[in-house]
């Protein structure tokens, strides 16, 4: 029950990293020029944004809902689950992604992203493992419990 | 860098409620003003911004859900989770500071705990004068209670704890830790206060992530008696 609530916040709290890393990559992708123009005009430096900006918007909507089912006490601690999973999951990779649109200077504590990124490292086995995550949903939804 | 407009391509906004969005943007001009500029300092020195605590119980972050009899906000799910969003733009260590003493500390105090200690710990915690911390996983048995070796036995009127935890954030700094031992058997919580004879709980260095916030090596409880 006090897991179900620090998962809860985390499922939350991870949106603020990857918003952070793609706030971070999109003003940079802008303003940094290579090859006589913005890396932002680039397909490959999109396509990495396109990604990050579609995932942010899934967590966003998994956890208002997840928010909105807690209120009314109709959460079911498998929902936490799904919420905790993806979104952490995503974070990561939107974080590592920052990573490279920065080139090199992804590396510098100048920027937000490798201390999110290893941050998000320490957060994506925390308060049960992602693996965790999947085979609690994964009982939820066959009814075999595949962790023992 | 641009001051931050927040990420909002499918218009969610429309579906937060006017106090919702208003909490949210307190906590994002919070990390903006108070931690983004700190935050890179103290995570190169392996330090917890303890700066940030005051500011962080005026803007209600602690146990944020709970009832405002206790000094606590009283918000809904929603503008808590908005709050964690925020609060994690600025650092996960932080936020993981603020969800230990929400969730795992405050939450089972209000859920679990006896009106007295209630009375005496929330607004504490919701003040930010008390800090707490959550003690389940255990060196040899992880997170999983079934396994748990930490036992309480009764004696005199109060109990006695011995074991060891281990990866406990905001350990090294609590007032007040939430210990998980088995009781004749069964898993039960109980309330250890800092300074208590026996109970140990000695810094963690050398970690490559949340280092802007405190892990204990391990805490360790020897023969402890209320």
């Amino acid at each position: 029950m006090c897991l179900s609530q620090a998962r809860y916040g985390i499922a939350w709290g991870v949106i603020g990293s990857a918003m952070a890393c793609y706030d971070s990559s999109l003003q940079y992708a802008k303003s940094r020029i290579q090859f006589g123009k913005p890396i932002a005009a680039f397909q490959m430096t999109q396509e990495k944004l396109v990604h990050m900006v579609t995932e942010i918007t899934k967590a966003q909507l998994l956890c208002l809902q997840l928010g909105r089912l807690k209120d009314q006490g109709k959460m079911k601690f498998t929902q936490i689950s799904m919420a905790k999973r993806n979104n952490v999951y995503f974070a990561l990779e939107i974080a590592r992604m920052a990573r490279a649109i920065h080139g090199a200077n992804g590396i510098l504590d100048e920027y937000p992203i490798m201390r999110h990124a290893a941050n998000l490292e320490s957060v994506i086995t925390y308060e049960g493992t992602h693996e965790m995550h999947t085979l609690i949903i994964g009982e939820d939804i066959t009814g075999h419990a595949a962790f023992m | 860098m641009a001051k931050f407009q927040g990420v909002d391509y499918y218009n969610i906004d429309s579906l937060l409620s006017e106090d919702e969005i208003l909490v949210r943007n307190t906590v994002r001009e919070f990390v903006d003003e108070q931690v983004i500029p700190i935050i890179e300092k103290h995570n190169r020195a392996g330090t917890f911004p303890f700066d940030l605590i005051k500011g962080m119980a005026d803007i209600g972050l602690f146990g944020a859900t709970l009832p405002a009899k206790y000094g606590c906000a009283e918000l809904n799910n929603v503008a808590y989770g908005l709050m964690m969003q925020e609060l994690e733009r600025g650092d996960s260590g932080v936020r993981s500071f603020a969800s230990v003493q929400s969730g795992l500390v405050m939450y089972p105090i209000y859920q679990f705990g006896s009106e007295e200690q209630k009375d005496y710990w929330l607004p504490k915690l919701a003040k930010g004068e008390k800090i707490g911390c959550f003690g389940l996983t255990e060196p040899d048995f992880g997170s999983n209670p079934g396994g748990m070796i930490t036992r309480a036995e009764k004696k005199d009127g109060g109990y006695v704890l011995n074991g060891a935890k281990m990866w406990i954030t905001n350990g090294t700094i609590a007032d007040v830790a939430v210990v998980w031992a088995k009781l004749d058997g069964v898993v039960r919580g109980f309330l250890v206060e800092k300074g208590t004879k026996g109970f140990t709980a000695p810094e963690m260095h050398g970690k490559h992530s949340l280092r802007a916030s405190v892990t204990p090596k391990r805490i360790c409880f020897r023969n402890r008696k209320d």
